[in-house]
């Protein structure tokens, strides 16, 4: 590989430099010439432009997948290998009996030594199956999530390797080190335009071919332009830039006009032409950050709304880091997920069910990369998310009938048992034949949790699960979470700090992707301790009094208002000390972390 | 109860479920569209010919098979993700295969059992013909639909924009059909319009090696979808 990287400029000098001359020979037209020179001149600029392919691209891509496929087989069973070969051998034998040529016995072998592999690989891939045994019973589970990013809106690979050229010039513009093109770097390319000019205008004979080289060349003189506008900022280079631009088309419309005398052709092609332009300074627009439609005149908004949803050139999606380099570590117990709307909980749940990828990052469950036995390990997960919905035409009865046969619960009598059983839990028996459509949403809620509870894996997740319960439910609930974690991984997410005090023995606080806090609830609650006050203020002065503070709740006594609340330091010289909460802690954690944001 | 009476319970159990889900309770009237469908072009074709072929019976009855397949292999999908009930499924282990490898299945045998019927009826009221050779040939032909519409799904993964696609690529192969003729890559091969000018033992090669393409590309087909449906997060708008 670095052999052929060290050769990629001496093979692209010799293939440009033998093409570029090879190119009057192609063109020529003069008597002798004609005869022999084109097809020859063709014949060496296509095969070499094919062999610089194969090396500079093809063979490192080929040598590259043959290192991975080989290093995929040596992976593979004994037994597999064994059963592979056979396949190839049989494969080749009927290749050699039935086919007659060089060209298809070739074709056949290349086809049975490739082929069979890839359909092992594609079967085997397609028909990854979750088991529970990936992990030996008597072993404890234990999950570590290290340095996990996720970025919504993210670029497929393809597209970041296109763009990565672009990407570090970006990059390197911020740090401070513009990529400037040199200007001998351009100049070369004016020699080019000049051939090109004269290929369109004087070379081809064919009205369309003349008009559509036009255009290329008037993209062409437009992307030198902006290249040379990164060295040069002047006004004069600036305003060549938009008369040329709108002019142009114009010019060569008016040419070709004169030339071929085709009005309503040159009509067309004039309305398309600058169609085409207004809609590439539009999509400029429209991609450009904080860009919002409102801010365009109404009557060219449509236009805008037009380009904008095209792909391509329309505007892309915006990026959003929704984790920042979480790392935890999750083992047998109830483990809380806390944070405001929006912190990240769900994402980071939903990675490590399996439902979302991460960015990047790694998240490994007794040692085991998620992302690699990412089918094999759902054996192990139960997962319930924070926004569902169930089949409404179905009794809620049926349902969890339907789902504790997909969840493994074969024996009917011991479904109905276990059906009954979730649905009392969640008070939910008597309302078992209503059909679900009829429910509230505090019912559906019920549902979700009975579901989640017909089959209980080693590692549970339940995100949000209290949100829409009364609070009889919802202690209910968490008490028989508690319960269930006595044997296994409960990760419990929540904005609600109540449920997290009163029943997890770990806790992370997350805010904004960042992980915040990692350890106990009481360790979390002393980091609060020497900032809780407790004291009060006359109706009249409190509002004034404490616009800069945190707090935490306040009562009305009369003209005096009770109240406590968060500061580093004694806030008033009557105020009395108060035990932390953990609410108080989260309250503090999270002002912190806006001050350490904002400074 | 017994171990073979708590199986049978079972499937009877996830047939009736999974049919309520795959068509939302309004599954007589995707019976009752085939029916009329099959009516109207059965006395259409009785009342236009003087006589009636056996591989007319193959046309007539490979259209409201193609559309009781149709829709949940191809809506499937977008139905869960309309339910908001995909992120549920998602955490079930093995739900490629538990929910949507069983619901693919389901719809297959339920096509089979319907052909009977109407086969029966073209049978008895049209012109008679082996009743399971036809069904099984036409459960080629929906085997290729079903597994193509089931693949596309989860590749675009929005039932009309598939529905859409189906429509022109069904359009497209009906074209090629008539440039196919009596090609094995024809996938409208029809295996019971034997051609006069055709040795029968070349004929039934052809049919046979059609076939195994149709069936081959199903498998294919499938197994993609299958592969494609691991990518959850591409399913989650």
């Amino acid at each position: 590989m670095e052999a052929g990287l060290s050769r990629v400029r001496p093979i692209l000098i010799t293939a440009v430099t033998t093409c570029a001359a090879m190119i009057p020979l192609a063109m020529g037209k003069s008597e002798y010439v004609e005869a022999i020179g084109p097809p020859f001149a063709i014949t060496v600029i296509g095969g070499l432009s094919l062999s610089t392919l194969l090396t500079l691209v093809y063979i490192p891509m080929l040598y590259n997948g043959i290192e991975q496929a080989l290093a995929w087989i040596r992976s593979l069973a004994t037994g597999i290998k064994i059963v592979l070969g056979l396949l190839v051998i049989a494969g080749l034998f009927l290749v050699f009996y039935y086919t007659q040529t060089f060209v298809w016995k070739m074709a056949g072998t290349l086809l049975v030594v490739v082929g069979i592999p890839i359909a092992w690989w594609f079967i085997s891939s397609s028909l990854r199956k979750a088991t529970e045994r990936i992990i030996e019973d008597e072993v404890a589970i234990r999950i570590q999530v290290s340095n996990l990013v996720k970025v919504y809106g993210r670029d497929s690979k393809a597209s970041r390797d296109f763009r990565a050229g672009r990407l570090m010039a970006e990059l390197a513009r911020k740090a401070g080190r513009s990529l400037k093109p040199k200007l001998e770097a351009l100049i070369w390319q004016i020699p080019l335009l000049g051939f090109l000019v004269y290929f369109a205008w004087f070379y081809l004979v064919g009205g369309f071919w003349q008009l559509f080289s036009s255009a290329v060349v008037y993209y062409y003189i437009l992307a030198i332009v902006a290249d040379f506008s990164r060295i040069n900022k002047s006004r004069l280079l600036r305003l060549f830039t938009i008369l040329f631009r709108y002019l142009a088309p114009l010019l060569v419309l008016i040419i070709f006009q004169l030339r071929w005398d085709h009005l309503s052709l040159t009509l067309v092609a004039g309305i398309a032409w600058y169609l085409v332009v207004l809609m590439g300074r539009a999509s400029v627009r429209v991609k450009q950050s904080g860009f919002e439609l409102r801010s365009i005149r109404s009557s060219i908004r449509w236009f805008f709304w037009f380009v904008s949803v095209l792909p391509v050139i329309g505007k892309e999606k915006e990026k959003f880091k929704a984790l920042k380099g979480v790392s935890l570590e999750i083992g047998t117990g109830m483990f809380g997920l806390l944070g405001p709307n929006g912190a990240g909980k769900s994402t980071m749940i939903r990675i490590i069910c399996g439902i979302l990828e991460q960015s990047y990052g790694k998240i490994w469950i007794n040692g085991i990369d998620t992302q690699e036995k990412r089918e094999e390990l759902q054996g192990l997960i139960g997962y319930l998310p924070q926004e569902f919905g169930m089949y409404e035409n179905m009794s809620s009865y049926a349902y969890l009938d339907y789902q504790a046969m997909l969840k493994g619960i074969t024996n009917s009598e011991a479904r109905s048992a276990r059906i009954r059983e979730v649905l009392n839990s969640v008070h939910m028996w008597e309302e078992r034949h209503k059909k679900i459509g009829a429910y509230s949403g505090g019912m559906k809620q019920r549902i979700g949790i009975a579901q989640v509870l017909l089959h209980l894996p080693r590692i549970l997740v339940v995100d949000e699960p209290t949100a829409g319960l009364d609070p009889r439910e919802r202690i209910r609930f968490r008490n028989l979470l508690v319960e269930l974690s006595a044997s296994r991984v409960v990760i419990f997410s929540t904005h609600i700090i109540e449920d997290i005090s009163s029943s997890c023995n770990t806790m992370a606080v997350i805010n904004r992707g960042e992980v915040l806090f990692n350890g106990t609830p009481g360790e979390m609650t002393q980091l609060a301790r020497g900032r809780v006050w407790k004291t009060s203020l006359p109706s009249e002065t409190f509002e004034e009094a404490t616009r800069e503070m945190l707090v935490v709740h306040h009562m009305r006594e009369g003209d005096e208002i009770r109240f406590r609340c968060i500061s580093s330091e004694k806030p008033f010289e009557d105020a009395v000390e108060e035990a932390p909460l953990l609410e108080d802690a989260y309250l503090w954690l999270l002002r912190k972390d806006k001050e350490n944001k904002e400074s | 109860m017994s171990k073979s009476s708590s199986i049978l319970k079972n499937i009877y159990s996830l047939a009736r479920y999974n049919m309520r889900i795959i068509f939302g309770g309004k599954f007589i009237y995707f019976i009752l569209a085939a029916l009329i469908f099959f009516l109207v072009f059965g006395t259409i074709i009785a009342l236009d010919n003087s006589y009636m072929r056996i591989e007319d019976i193959y046309g007539l009855l490979a259209f409201p098979a193609i559309l009781l397949v149709f829709f949940p292999s191809v809506f499937g999908i977008q139905s869960d993700a309309d339910a908001r009930t995909l992120e549920i499924i998602f955490g079930i282990p093995d739900y490629r295969y538990k929910v949507w490898l069983v619901r693919y299945i389901m719809i297959l045998l339920l096509v089979f059992l319907m052909l009977f019927p109407f086969a029966g009826l073209a049978w008895y009221a049209l012109v008679s013909f082996p009743l399971m050779p036809m069904i099984l040939h036409l459960m080629v032909l929906v085997l290729f639909v079903s597994a193509l519409g089931f693949c596309l799904s989860t590749l675009v993964k929005n039932g009309n924009a598939t529905a859409v696609i189906m429509v022109i690529l069904g359009l497209f192969f009906l074209i090629l059909a008539d440039e196919l003729d009596e090609s094995k890559w024809n996938m409208f091969l029809n295996p019971f319009n034997t051609p006069r000018d055709l040795n029968d033992i070349v004929w039934q090669e052809i049919i046979r090696q059609n076939r195994l393409i149709l069936g081959i590309s199903s498998l294919v087909l499938l197994l993609l979808g299958l592969l494609n449906l691991q990518q959850r997060e591409k399913f989650l708008r």
